[in-house]
């Protein structure tokens, strides 16, 4: 480098490094989730909430390589301030390895007035303490449907439900709308199926002790959930286009043939998020509603599956306690629901427009027992191999024994630690 | 003290005053030109270039693999050797990419999830090899190679569409350098006020001497403002920088859209071996398919050669023009030396009025 460059390389350096001391003084949060595009829209609106009130500004990053980026950034110890996390078991990881900081207290001295039991005891991991918040919730146990070409009374027992399956085969419609593809984690549509199949069948008990990792995947309860499944969806003429097609439906797309005329599929199972995509398609409670997965002698309270995404505090300050405290908090809460996309965990949001949205949100903040989605649960590797399992079976039905037996391989590979208990509240 | 002598003292004062702002305006834009002309050709215009051979890499690979999958080569030799080749080069272009980022941290996150989809996009392509090895083309071949193709080719979330983000984002940063601080034409501001200041103190300066001391001109300021005008000249290359920075830009918009369009063809070509591949396995393949089907449109690949190469002597042009941006050298010492020259020229010619005056009244 020249000498005279080198004058001017360093007035610049000298500039940057009162700029950078700027910024570092300024009180900000950095605050770092999957959300990108519309949902970062909406996130962004929460976000705006809290600027408002407290003066203090949010710096958001939305990635959908949200674990490769967080890991990344807590191994070179530049954790940002909030992370919103996916699942509980990634929670469960980061709580274990100690980087996040519990936010106990947040909720003032009658958490219960905000939050069911249910989601208190959901949301502390074993800890004790509320280790996060849920931003945004989902209901998984329900079965859509179009009320105008149903044609026949929603089904309310898994008896119902598979004459219903029958009736609709045999009037030559295929009673399922199915899609695997979800990329780049295609197959989870299939592990829902098998686990709301696996809770109604054989309880919350059997599925605690299966997403935990200490019962068996050739056990009974397990290889029936599969067979169940793969009786409703693999039968000839239960799904449009068959298997393959369901192979090749993006789980977005599946349920158009819902709203097709004729019907090309009469019900999709699928998590509450639907409920924006299904708008484009009519109004809710007309063209489109929903039943419950039905209950069964084992699950006769109709425990339900859910998913949230969590906020956690990875560094503790004053500043983040209190974000942590307003997302957690109404003013918060309500802000995604209002716009018709979100449900909230907690019992004062009362935003909801219509009245299939308010059905799920009663769901969600009620006390009746609701269970963690098991692949959220589950070590990366399990529900990894969880998922290529539900393609490999819809590809080949018959390879039910090998498949349950190479899950079973994965299963007994799996440090106990890394497994997570706690499935269900309540 | 005379009213002269203060009045030169005053003159002589505001010409150094003025030559010193010269030597930091002159010197800054200069430099700063210079640098960031030297800084985009470095790092900021390879960025978008491997983006957008990264983007080329990737989209040849998958066109490979569907090419090899529907023509049954794969069950000897797997997606292929020139898949292979393809995603080893778009790795090192991935890699040259993090290290040229001049797009910021969000840049960054955009690299790491293109990297992680570039993992599971292998991980896919190997799903569909091994089923295809084993048992033909099944439908969990198929699948697997239906699920490769959406994350190369996803509309709003695959490797295609987050590296056209990516190049968006480093052709924003370049256009920021390019046209931001001494790159913008009102930056030449800090020297061009300094000369036509200097310029006018010069020419009160010979008046002065004229009315005053009777001489027609004073030689020393003349060649001060010789000095001022070379001076000038010299700092004036700014702009020829700035305009070749601005043609460099545009040739690389060119060269990025010439390399996008040729992409998008082949991109065409692999989607068409998947639908071949699609075609024996169902009838009625479900929503999915069907609009993928429906959107098969546009010209698919020819003479992707002469792209290529066109594509490649246009990133060398780019290269030269940014080169060519970079007039430090002879100036780079000209310039401090040459303020240097019209201060002591200064104090040269007004020297002798100055001390003539010392004793007068007057």
């Amino acid at each position: 480098m020249r000498p005279l460059r080198r004058l001017s390389v360093f007035l610049a350096a000298v500039l940057a490094a009162g700029g950078c001391s700027m910024v570092d003084a300024d009180e900000s949060l950095s605050v770092l989730a999957s959300w990108t595009g519309a949902e970062e829209t909406a996130f962004l609106k929460v976000l705006k909430g809290f600027e408002d009130e407290t003066g203090i500004k949010v710096n958001y990053t939305g990635t959908r390589a949200l674990n490769q980026v967080l890991q990344a950034d807590v191994q070179k110890g530049q954790a940002p301030d909030i992370a919103v996390l996916p699942s509980p078991g990634e929670l469960a990881n980061y709580v274990r390895d100690g980087y996040v900081h519990d936010v106990d207290g947040i909720l003032g001295d009658r958490p219960e007035e905000s939050y069911s039991t249910q989601w208190l005891k959901l949301l502390k991991v074993e800890t004790g303490k509320i280790q996060a918040v849920p931003v945004k919730t989902d209901l998984k146990s329900i079965i859509w449907y179009n009320p105008i070409t149903f044609g026949r009374p929603p089904p309310t027992s898994w008896d119902e439900l598979t004459a219903t399956t029958d009736a609709l085969r045999a009037r030559g419609v295929a009673p399922w709308c199915v899609g695997m593809g979800a990329t780049p984690a295609s197959g989870w549509p299939g592990t829902d199926w098998i686990e709301d199949i696996l809770l109604h069948q054989s309880g919350p008990a059997a599925y605690q002790r299966w997403s935990a990792g200490t019962l068996r995947w050739d056990s009974p309860e397990v290889k029936r959930a599969w067979t169940t499944w793969g009786e409703l969806v693999t039968t000839p003429g239960s799904v449009r286009g068959g298997t393959t097609a369901a192979l090749l439906t993006e789980f977005g797309d599946a349920g158009r043939g819902m709203f097709t005329g004729p019907p090309a599929c009469m019900m999709e199972h699928q998590g509450s998020f639907m409920l924006g995509g299904y708008r484009n398609q009519g109004v809710p409670g007309q063209n489109f509603g929903y039943f419950p997965f039905p209950a069964s002698a084992a699950n006769p309270k109709g425990a339900s599956e859910v998913s949230a995404d969590l906020a956690t505090m990875f560094r503790p300050s004053d500043r983040a306690r209190r974000f942590m405290a307003y997302l957690a908090d109404e003013r918060g809460q309500k802000v995604w629901p209002a716009l018709g996309s979100a449900f909230s965990a907690n019992k004062k949001v009362n935003v909801y427009a219509d009245d299939v949205s308010r059905r799920i949100a009663a769901r969600l903040i009620s006390e009746d027992t609701l269970c963690f989605d098991a692949s959220d649960l589950m070590p990366a590797t399990m529900s990894d191999a969880f998922s290529r399992a539900a393609l490999e079976y819809l590809g080949n039905p018959a390879s039910l024994d090998s498949l349950l037996d190479s899950l079973e391989k994965v299963r007994t590979g799996i440090d106990p630690d890394d497994q997570l208990e706690v499935a269900c509240g309540g | 003290m005379s009213t002269t002598r203060r009045d030169l003292l005053r003159l002589r004062t505001a010409l150094l005053v003025v030559t010193a702002t010269l030597f930091v305006g002159s010197l800054a834009a200069f430099t700063g030109v210079t640098s960031t002309a030297k800084a985009a050709a470095a790092r900021t215009a390879p960025a978008v270039l491997e983006v957008m051979a990264a983007r080329a890499a990737l989209v040849r690979a998958d066109s490979a693999a569907m090419t090899s999958f529907q023509t049954g080569q794969a069950k000897l030799v797997g997606p292929g050797a020139q898949y292979q080749n393809q995603i080893a080069i778009a790795s090192q272009n991935l890699a040259r990419v993090a290290e040229h980022n001049a797009a910021g941290e969000s840049a960054s996150r955009t690299l790491q999830l293109v990297e992680g989809l570039v993992v599971a996009y292998g991980r896919g392509i190997g799903d569909a090899d091994a089923s295809f090895r084993a048992d033909g083309p099944t439908p969990l071949t198929v699948a697997a190679l239906w699920y490769a193709s959406g994350l190369m080719h996803g509309s709003d979330s695959g490797i295609v569409a987050q590296l056209d983000e990516l190049a968006v984002a480093q052709r924003n940063a370049l256009e920021t350098e390019l046209s931001e601080g001494w790159m913008n034409p009102a930056g030449s501001l800090v020297w061009l006020v300094p000369i036509v200041v200097l310029l006018g103190l010069l020419v009160v300066a010979q008046v002065f001497g004229a009315r005053r001391f009777r001489r027609t001109l004073n030689p020393a300021l003349v060649a001060a403002t010789l000095l001022v005008l070379l001076v000038a000249g010299a700092t004036s290359t700014v702009f020829f920088s700035q305009d070749r920075a601005d043609v460099a830009g545009e040739t690389l918009d060119k060269v990025v859209s010439q390399s996008k369009t040729q992409t998008d063809a082949d991109a065409l070509n692999g989607k068409r071996e998947l639908e071949k591949v699609l075609a024996p396995q169902c009838g009625d393949c479900g929503e999915s398919v069907s609009a993928f089907k429906a959107g098969l449109g546009g010209e698919a690949s020819s003479g992707g050669d002469t792209v290529q190469r066109e594509v490649a002597s246009g990133a060398t042009q780019v290269d030269d023009e940014l080169d060519s941006a970079d007039r430090s050298g002879f100036f780079e010492y000209f310039i401090p030396l040459g303020t240097v020259g019209i201060a002591a020229l200064v104090l040269v010619g007004l020297r002798r009025g100055i001390d003539e005056y010392r004793y007068r009244a007057t």
